[in-house]
């Protein structure tokens, strides 16, 4: 069965990106959101196999506090229903220890940087993940 | 970036998905031309943390349509000081001004 990956992201380039790589080149179904409501429902009831999740989001609430990825993965993380599920942290920031200590605060499995030059390498990180 | 090399940009590669699906490149370049549009707005307003965060999503965007420049100047943006003269937010402003108008002119 064909493996679900859902794409968090806010900047539609972005998802674009990530959504037509993980389609034509790991042969994946791709659901890109950035609503917070849709991300529970969908991670709760295990249709989901694995999230790439952009770590600055712009238009994402939870509880009426816009919430950034980090912190959704957390959320997510802290879910019975949901821990499980691989997520691949998704950032442009490179300054020294960033993204070590994002990978600390969400409890995330993974990162890669923006932008993805080499998606090939990228398909590899997910099909890792996913496994 | 010299005009050939802008022009060489964002064509087709080995590791570039706009190498595969070359419609993206044009998409990738009107999505470039609303963030000019905003940039332009908010060097205006002098918002420092808008500025930066515009740089943020070109450095995180640019390289995967090829466009390597672009995310490389977007780091600059993203990165800028507190104390930094507005002089310089508004060069890298027009550094980036031209570069579109180089790959615009490549289409």
């Amino acid at each position: 069965m064909t493996k679900m990956i859902m794409v968090v992201e806010d900047d539609p380039m972005n998802a674009k990106f990530f959504e037509l790589t993980l389609k034509r080149r790991g042969n994946f179904d791709v659901i890109v959101t950035e609503d917070v409501d849709q991300i529970f429902s969908l991670t709760r009831q295990g249709k989901i196999d694995m999230i790439v999740m952009d770590v600055s989001l712009c238009n994402s609430y939870y509880k009426g506090e816009r919430v950034d990825g980090i912190t959704l993965s957390r959320l997510i993380k802290q879910e019975k229903s949901s821990r499980e599920i691989p997520i691949l942290l998704a950032t442009a920031h490179v300054m020294k220890g960033e993204q070590e200590a994002f990978l600390r605060e969400s409890g995330a499995d993974g990162y890669v940087s923006k932008p993805v030059i080499d998606p090939n390498q990228f398909i590899r990180k997910v099909n890792d993940l996913i496994a | 970036m010299d005009r050939d090399s802008s022009r060489r940009e964002g064509s087709c590669s080995h590791d570039s998905i706009a190498g595969e699906i070359s419609e993206l490149r044009s998409l990738y370049l009107d999505y470039l031309r609303g963030e000019i549009d905003l940039l332009r707005s908010v060097v205006v307003r002098k918002d420092l943390e808008e500025v930066r965060e515009v740089g943020h999503r070109l450095k995180g965007s640019g390289g995967s349509y090829g466009f390597h420049h672009i995310s490389e100047l977007g780091e600059k943006i993203q990165y800028l000081q507190d104390h930094t003269e507005w002089d310089e937010v508004e060069t890298l402003f027009h550094q980036l001004e031209e570069m579109y108008e180089q790959l615009a002119e490549g289409r």
